[in-house]
Order: structure tokens, then C-alpha cells, then sequence
């Protein structure tokens, strides 16, 4: 894992390949999705930016349960810690990208690039909250106190995912419904535009999970390196004490 | 193909593959470097 290759591993590669097809034929299939007479091109976008909502709150869901973990005694691990953070890091990419692709679909639909309702305003905040957990994770502290704080904001921030995802009901707001609430029969979402939501979905579930196991390893790495360093400070300290007279 | 769809697409597949060498790129540096900086034998303290 720590050698040449850096990262990689036969699991990476297994998951880097099985990523790289669903998203190419996510892309491939959306992309030959036909106009709706609603959206004409613009529902192309249905293949993409639902998945990227549902990795985003996957992400801060693995970000909660491993900081849940990480603060019960009996199942605490230095590496529940490191997912933590490496998950949130690959959260805040999903949300910065739903919402990016949610103002490009907003503009020539609704007319404007943004508007405050409940779900978009809820998105933005999501964002922020994941921002400054990552930030909380940069401030100087030892591991166990950068953990511990880490982890309580990992599971206060985690309650801006359910309200977000349940926002389009409990609120009146120009976003459509739940996207897997449209696949029910008695709505009007075609066959081929469910499958190829679902298969955004499975895609980007992929993404996540090649990033993740990568960005765990980095994670790791950098621990590392910073106790390597730690030694090698310390022994060039032990040296200048028994050089000094 | 339509501006905005190409958009939606494009920054999306441009920022995972951005993000994506991003963290592999930065794996193999520090790899490298975990290799190279490995402590050297202790110092027997007097």
C-alpha cells in the first residue's frame, strides 16, 4: 500500500475500473437521454446531479457513523478518525458539484442561477457547516483532542442532511420532489430516465468509494511522515545534547 | 449538444478527475517520501 504505487492496491484498481465504467455510461447514456417536453435538453441532467446529492449525503453519513465510532470507547480506532475526515473532505467536492450543476439546471428552467428556498439555501449551508469541520480538522491540537472535537462536529453537523433531503416536502419550494420519490408509479418520470438516475446513483457511489479508500491512505501516509518527522527531530536533539560539552 | 447540459456535465467530470489525480498524485509523493525520511538508528543518551 505505502510502496511505489503510493495508494493503489488490487482494491482500488477493482473499484477504479467498476467507477470508471458506471460513470461512462452514465455520461454516454445521459447524455443520449431524449427531450422531455417540459425541459427539452436540460433533463439530461437527471442522470448526474441526483447522484451527486445522494454521495454528498452518503459521505456525511460515513463522516457521522465514523465519528460516532470513534467516540465510543469500546470501538475507537486512530483509522475512524482518519475516515472521518477524508470522507468529509469527498462530501464538500458532491455538494460543491450538486450545487454547481443544480444552477446550471436552475438557470434556463427556472431563470435564475439561484434563488433562496428551503433546499437550496439548506445545500449552501451543508456546505459551509462541511467546510468548517474541515477547518476545525487543520486547527493545531493533539490527535486525540483533534478527534475528539472533530467527531462532536461531525454529529451536529450531520442533521442538516435529513432536513435537506425531506426539505422539498416540509417546505414550498421551486426544487422538484424527492428524486427517488419520482420513480413510484403514478408519477410521470419515463422508464429510461428512472434507469439512468439509477445507474448516476450507482456511479457515483463508486466514485465515492475509490476516493474514500484512497483518501483514507493519504490520510494515513500523512500521520506518518508526521511522526517520522517527530523522531527524526527528537534524535537530532539527542545527538546535539551528547555532541554539547 | 446544449450549452447548459454540456456545462453540467463537464464541471462534473472535470472536478472528480481534478480532485481524483489530486489525492492520488499526493499518495505517491508521500509514499515516496515516508520511504525516504524513515529514522535513522537511536542514539544511545549518557
Amino acid at each position: 500500500m505505502t510502496n511505489r504505487t503510493g495508494t493503489a492496491s488490487a482494491l482500488t484498481l477493482s473499484l477504479g475500473l467498476a467507477a470508471a465504467l458506471a460513470l461512462g455510461g452514465t455520461v454516454a447514456l445521459g447524455l443520449s437521454l431524449p427531450a422531455t417536453v417540459e425541459q427539452g435538453e436540460y433533463s439530461r441532467l437527471i442522470a448526474i446531479h441526483p447522484g451527486l446529492a445522494w454521495a454528498s449525503y452518503l459521505a456525511f453519513g460515513v463522516t457521522a457513523a465514523a465519528s460516532a465510532l470513534w467516540l465510543w470507547p469500546r470501538t475507537r480506532s486512530p483509522r475512524s478518525d482518519l475516515v472521518a475526515g477524508s470522507s468529509a473532505e469527498i462530501g464538500v467536492v458532491f455538494t460543491a458539484l450538486t450545487l454547481a450543476t443544480g444552477s446550471i439546471w436552475g438557470r434556463p428552467t427556472w431563470g435564475v442561477w439561484w434563488v433562496w428556498d428551503a433546499r437550496l439555501t439548506l445545500s449552501a449551508l451543508m456546505l459551509a457547516l462541511y467546510l468548517g469541520y474541515l477547518a476545525l480538522r487543520r486547527v493545531p491540537a493533539p490527535v486525540d483532542v483533534r478527534a475528539r472535537r472533530s467527531a462532536i462536529a461531525a454529529l451536529l453537523a450531520v442533521a442538516v442532511v435529513p432536513v435537506n433531503h425531506f426539505a422539498v416536502e416540509w417546505w414550498r419550494t421551486l426544487h422538484q420532489g424527492r428524486s427517488l420519490a419520482q420513480t413510484t408509479p403514478g408519477n410521470d418520470l419515463d422508464g429510461i430516465f428512472v434507469g439512468v438516475m439509477l445507474l448516476g446513483f450507482l456511479a457515483m457511489t463508486l466514485v465515492y468509494c475509490w476516493l474514500l479508500v484512497h483518501r483514507v491512505r493519504v490520510a494515513r501516509l500523512e500521520d506518518r511522515l508526521d511522526e517520522q518527522s517527530l523522531a527524526v527531530a527528537l534524535d537530532e536533539r539527542r545527538r546535539e545534547a551528547v555532541l554539547a560539552p | 449538444m446544449n450549452g447548459y447540459v454540456a456545462a453540467g456535465y463537464g464541471i462534473t467530470l472535470f472536478t472528480l478527475a481534478a480532485y481524483a489525480l489530486r489525492v492520488v498524485w499526493r499518495g505517491r509523493s508521500l509514499s515516496r517520501a515516508a520511504s525516504e525520511a524513515a529514522p535513522g538508528p537511536p542514539v544511545e543518551s549518557s
